[in-house]
């Protein structure tokens, strides 16, 4: 039946199967293993699934056993579990990974020990991405942010690395910024000088708007700081600054991280109990775009 | 030159000649006869090569329905579009070359989504035997590598 029809209408037909169909009709002959594998069927197919996809769901990491196990969860009142993915690389670091962020079925995670991969867990395929430009071996100590999205511009997933070298009072500014292209694969160092902001460490990244988000400061006295929302857009490649409401901007040692709450930014700030973060959150919720281009 | 008869109708002559008096609206549901309406190279009768008439008296069905159901429950029309593929393997093929061939949106997505939800579960040998029609010998044959393959495991 399938070498006579049309090969636009087996296109269509396979568009529709769940991935792991797909994973076994690729086996079936190797005109449809090519059509399969093809970046424009992947586009296609990703699409498709996006479009009919109308339950949200929840990636949750959890160290259990020690061992790292990841379950997607549906994001409504039951919170029900769907499915369970086994890490696939726990030899790799004798670090933990942590979770970048997640994009169109692409999950990127790093560890302590500049590691940086790219995992796609329904085809149970990973990528370790190349060792950066700046390493601990060949510039010393510095601490280093991620970021990580899908540029549809050029169709090509991206991820963004800032480099923050130590000095003897903190970090010297501005940041080095680097980004890896999944399809051209290495490293490429970015023209664009980064604002000279600080960012808060061990804060999660939330990628909204084609731009990663990240909470920023600058420090006005030793003591004072002023908080802001810090994004850089995959696509042009460009820094912006979200101001924060005076009540968040001003805090002294803030507490909060970024997070996406319905296509837009929002910030979790969380009140202080005795230096930790108390059960007490604050959520805001960005209406229109107010950024300021840096130059 | 009427490219539309009296009261908007169209004749439709399938390719083993029988004729089919059908409205303009249902139609130009085929974005092919659409063109030629638009175009006003339809003349009384539009030639529907390559269609049967028993095809094409099923493809007439559905496209009647659909322009008729437009104000109806969306979920009834599902129930109505599988039911309506729900058929035998050479009337689907049948169906879906029309449907391609005259471009039928509508039935055509009906037809690749039934046909999706067929493939869904099957295993890669079925697939071969009952989709592609491959004998026995050339599975063993040519995609011997290919079965090492389907021999994996992908859950």
């Amino acid at each position: 039946m399938s070498d006579n029809l049309p090969q636009e209408v087996v296109f269509d037909i396979l568009a529709r199967l769940p991935v792991k169909s797909l994973l076994q009709m690729r086996c079936v002959c190797k005109s449809w293993n090519s059509l399969i594998n093809s970046p424009n069927f992947i586009t296609s197919h990703t699409n498709q699934t996006l479009a009919n996809n109308n339950n949200e769901l929840v990636l949750l990491r959890h160290h259990t056993d020690g061992k790292d196990q990841f379950t997607v969860h549906c994001n409504n009142n039951t919170f029900n579990e769907c499915t369970t993915f086994d890490c696939p690389f726990t030899n790799w670091t004798k670090y933990y990974f942590r979770v970048v962020g997640s994009c169109d079925g692409l999950v990127c995670l790093s560890s302590h020990d500049q590691t940086a991969i790219l995992w796609n867990p329904s085809i149970k395929r990973c990528l370790n991405l190349p060792t950066p430009r700046i390493t601990y071996k060949s510039h010393g100590s510095y601490t280093f942010f991620l970021g990580f999205g899908f540029d549809p511009l050029t169709n090509d997933f991206k991820v963004v690395r800032l480099v923050y070298f130590h000095t003897n009072f903190g970090y010297r500014l501005p940041a080095e910024v680097d980004v890896y292209m999944l399809s051209i694969g290495t490293w490429r160092t970015v023209n664009t000088v980064a604002p000279s902001y600080s960012l808060m460490y061990c804060v999660s990244h939330a990628f909204v708007n084609r731009a990663c988000h990240w909470i920023g400061f600058e420090a006005m006295t030793k003591e004072i700081m002023r908080y802001l929302i810090l994004s850089f857009n995959i696509s042009t490649e460009v820094f912006r600054e979200i101001k924060l409401p005076d009540c968040v901007a001003n805090v002294f040692r803030l507490i909060a991280s970024v997070a996406v709450y319905e296509e837009s930014i929002c910030l979790f700030h969380y009140d202080r109990d005795w230096g930790y973060p108390s059960k007490n959150c604050d959520i805001w919720v960005m209406k229109e775009w107010c950024g300021r281009v840096l130059d | 030159m009427s490219s539309s008869l009296e009261k908007n109708m169209l004749i439709l002559r399938s390719s083993d000649g029988e004729e089919f008096i059908v409205p303009e609206v249902v139609a130009v549901m085929s974005k092919a006869i659409k063109n030629m309406v638009e175009d006003e190279c339809a003349s009384n009768t539009i030639p529907v090569p390559n269609v049967d008439a028993n095809i094409l008296a099923m493809v007439i069905e559905f496209c009647k329905k659909h322009d008729e159901s437009e104000a109806e429950a969306a979920s009834d029309l599902k129930t109505f579009d599988s039911e309506f593929v729900n058929r035998g393997q050479e009337a689907l093929y049948d169906l879906i070359t029309a449907a391609n061939f005259r471009d039928v949106k509508e039935l055509l997505d009906a037809l690749c989504q039934n046909v999706a939800e067929m493939i869904k579960g099957k295993s890669v040998h079925h697939i071969r035997i009952q989709f592609l029609g491959y004998q026995l010998f050339e599975i063993l044959t040519s995609n011997f590598i290919w079965n090492i393959w389907c021999d994996r495991d992908f859950d």
